[in-house]
């Protein structure tokens, strides 16, 4: 009933709200009978036409046809060409994503000869690499992760065909590449120091650099995450690959060891909570043809949940409708506000928020 | 027949403030956005009903420039009068 609907809005008595919508529509229908036009603020026009087919026509409020199309709020009229055909889109973003499969294939071609001359590299100077110990199983695994394609490579292994210049700016590559596995195994493995001095004796100036960076990303690191890093630490010094879930389960039994009383549940629950405290805020930016509604399609599957992000950076946020690109937002968790799109109510809830935040922007 | 004079009207016949008036009103647009955005229809005895036809996305073609252009989908409200009050008009 459309008067108790008005009752729970208001909070009038339903015969209040009855008596209310009689008089309003008899006056509006009177008035209409006379052949004036009636106009009702935030609802519309009522205009009479003479016709009798057609005797009233009702043009919506232009706030209100806004508050219903706000779901296609973000869609904008675009001009086709002359020459385009429906079938030839579909096509064409087939071919957009060959395309795009290929630029992928064109820059693991380019980052391949690199990861080769560093497999070269250790090759030749395998003598000394074999008998240095100390290397780390991380830096194993990474050349032994190179493609087998480049090993099948004749031009770039073989030391013969390759000239003596190419060969010095194998070294110097291989140097930088060497440099930036140092510079992944310290900031995974925090500071190795004897390992990293066993293996780069010939270029230690750029490892000293490199171990500074290292330090200071490990100081940085240790002071925002000091819990996670010494948890860390003592789960690389026992596995050398670091896996998410291996690092998950290494919290849950070090938080264990520390607590001996605790049980099996309440360990998962406490496994629980530190995922969500570890769980990083996700920033997003406005752009030009980014708005909240596409983070919101992106983030939780439907555009009308963007009213959450908005009420997380509202403080920033003013107009919806005029948000500076570049605007920074922090998007909360979907749990936070029970953002669920297959849940009915929750996007009829979203709705109604929306109405409300647009409620003081409308004229 | 403007806002206020209708608000008047009612005002008098119901014997509440404008402001309730007022507030009414906007309640009864915030109950049409609600269901209609739903693409509910709202009957109203003796008057009519209020219902939503929601229209998919659609090429046109302008015949002045004779460009086509895709339309998003988009939600348009009409109201279709009742039997009384076309009755009502027409005599």
């Amino acid at each position: 009933m459309l008067s108790e609907h008005l009752s729970t809005i208001t909070g009038a008595s339903i015969t209040t709200t009855d008596l209310f919508i009689k008089e309003l529509f008899s006056a509006i229908s009177n008035s209409l009978a006379k052949g004036e036009n009636v106009k009702i603020k935030g609802i519309g026009i009522f205009k009479t036409t003479g016709n009798a087919d057609n005797p009233v026509i009702f043009a919506p409020d232009p706030d209100l046809a806004d508050a219903l199309n706000m779901p296609f709020a973000c869609f904008e009229a675009i001009e086709l060409d002359d020459d385009l055909n429906l079938d030839e889109v579909e096509d064409n973003s087939e071919e957009t994503n060959i395309i795009n499969a290929n630029d992928n294939a064109i820059i693991i071609e380019q980052d391949l000869p690199i990861e080769a001359e560093v497999n070269t590299v250790t090759n030749n100077e395998a003598v000394e690499l074999s008998d240095n110990e100390s290397i780390s199983d991380e830096e194993r695994q990474i050349e032994v992760s190179v493609p087998d394609d480049t090993n099948s490579n004749n031009d770039i292994e073989s030391p013969i065909d390759i000239p003596e210049d190419c060969l010095d700016q194998e070294e110097e590559n291989a140097q930088q590449a060497s440099d930036i596995i140092d510079n992944v195994n310290e900031t995974i493995v925090d500071t190795d120091y004897e390992t990293i001095e066993a293996t780069s004796t010939k270029h230690s100036w750029k490892i000293i650099v490199a171990l500074i960076a290292g330090i200071i990303a490990g100081y940085i690191l240790g002071i925002r995450f000091p819990y996670k890093a010494n948890v860390m630490n003592n789960q690389i010094e026992k596995t050398s690959i670091i896996d998410d879930e291996e690092i998950v389960d290494s919290i849950i039994t070090n938080r264990d060891t520390i607590h001996h009383c605790e049980k099996i549940d309440s360990i998962n629950q406490s496994s629980i909570q530190d995922s969500n405290v570890t769980d990083p805020e996700i920033i997003d930016t406005i752009g030009t043809t980014r708005f909240l509604t596409t983070m919101s399609r992106e983030y939780y599957g439907e555009m009308i949940f963007w009213v959450y992000i908005y009420e997380e950076n509202k403080d920033k946020l003013g107009n919806p409708n005029r948000i500076k690109p570049g605007t920074t937002v922090k998007i909360p968790s979907a749990e936070k506000y029970g953002i669920n799109r297959l849940d009915s109510a929750s996007v009829a809830l979203a709705k109604l928020k929306a109405m409300e935040i647009y409620a003081p922007y409308q004229k | 027949m403007d806002n206020k004079q209708l608000t008047s009207i009612i005002s008098k016949k119901t014997g509440r403030d404008t402001k309730d008036i007022n507030a009414l009103i906007e309640a009864l647009a915030t109950t049409i956005k609600e269901k209609c955005g739903n693409l509910d229809s709202i009957a109203v005895p003796g008057f009519g009903n209020f219902v939503p036809i929601k229209e998919d996305e659609k090429i046109i073609t302008d015949l002045s420039t004779g460009k086509r252009l895709l339309l998003p989908p988009q939600i348009t409200l009409t109201f279709q009068p009742s039997g009384v009050l076309r009755k009502k008009i027409i005599d």
